[in-house]
């Protein structure tokens, strides 16, 4: 698939870059098709590229060394990913990319990216921003850890994955989510048993389907009732 | 007013459109005692559902609604 500069203004980061940079980066980049299940970089490699997401959807997950995953994000198409090299030289990514469907990225090499930041203050505070995001993000999930229950929690981490990765092919469908239990287990520091007693209730309800790798949010009102604990 | 057709067509609107094309919209739902301001899925959610969830009386509803003259959002949007 051939990408055009003017496409890479899709992505945050660029934004505001003029169209000579936009054609700098392309051509300093290298296209990397990846199949569904398989992995742009696992965490501990090296980061030295940064990646852009140009069709399909990763989840980045870092795991502990027994093993246990944690869903830290899902990357859409055009959002910018394992950019912690242009910033830090010797960089190791912190986590792994795993594709969710079949997916191409343009891989820029980070060291360019950080020669480029060096003349650039737009892409300075274009990773700002993305950074700033996640941290804010991060700081969300912390304080749902720590102070919500679970449903809440649950409910809070199904609404984040939809404003992230969520479709609603008609106005009156629900909105799909391609995710499983244990992926939201693992998003939300919970276990899968716990996460398939609260779906199946909330199936019950009417709020939501399930199926397999996917959940439909039927009646997205009453997910953020429970999230925000509203009255109605 | 709206025609009953333009009247179906703002009724699809999602809360974000709305908010989009017209911020001052926000002290409408605010007015309402919606949480629509703000809800991290506004732009899934359509002013029917809202209407729905909350039990408004949707001829009210539409009626105050009228008064940020969506119908020309609507034709914008369909060109």
């Amino acid at each position: 698939m051939q990408i055009l500069a003017n496409e890479l203004k899709q992505v945050n980061v660029f934004q505001n870059a003029p169209d000579d940079d936009l054609h700098l980066i392309l051509q300093n980049s290298i296209s990397r098709s990846i199949e569904e299940g398989g992995y742009f970089f696992f965490q501990g490699d090296s980061a030295r590229y940064s990646y852009i997401l140009t069709s399909g959807q990763v989840k980045l997950m870092q795991s502990n060394p027994k093993g246990q995953q944690v869903n830290l994000r899902t990357i859409t198409a055009w959002e910018m990913f394992g950019a912690l090299g242009a910033v830090h030289a010797d960089a190791n990514y912190p986590a792994s990319a795993q594709t969710l469907e079949n997916c191409t990225a343009l891989a820029v090499g980070s060291e360019f990216l950080h020669s480029m930041m060096e003349t650039r203050p737009y892409l300075s505070f274009g990773l700002m921003n993305l950074m700033t995001d996640y941290i804010q993000e991060m700081q969300s999930r912390y304080r749902e850890l720590a102070t919500e229950r679970v449903e809440q929690r649950v409910a809070n981490a199904l609404i984040r994955l939809a404003g992230q990765s969520g479709i609603r092919s008609k106005k009156k469908a629900g909105i799909e989510l391609s995710f499983s239990r244990q992926d939201v287990a693992e998003m939300t520091g919970t276990t899968l048993y716990t996460i398939s007693r609260l779906l199946s209730e909330w199936e019950r309800q009417g709020i939501l389907k399930t199926g397999r790798e996917r959940i439909q949010i039927l009646r997205p009102h009453d997910l953020v009732k429970i999230a925000e604990d509203l009255k109605k | 007013m709206p025609t009953m057709d333009e009247h179906l067509h703002i009724l699809e609107m999602t809360v974000a459109e709305v908010l989009n094309a017209e911020p001052a919209a926000s002290s409408f739902f605010i007015g309402w005692h919606t949480d629509c301001v703000g809800c991290r899925l506004a732009h899934f959610c359509t002013l029917e559902e809202v209407i729905r969830v909350y039990e408004f009386d949707e001829n009210k509803f539409m009626e105050e609604l009228s008064k940020f003259n969506l119908q020309t959002i609507q034709i914008r949007r369909k060109k």
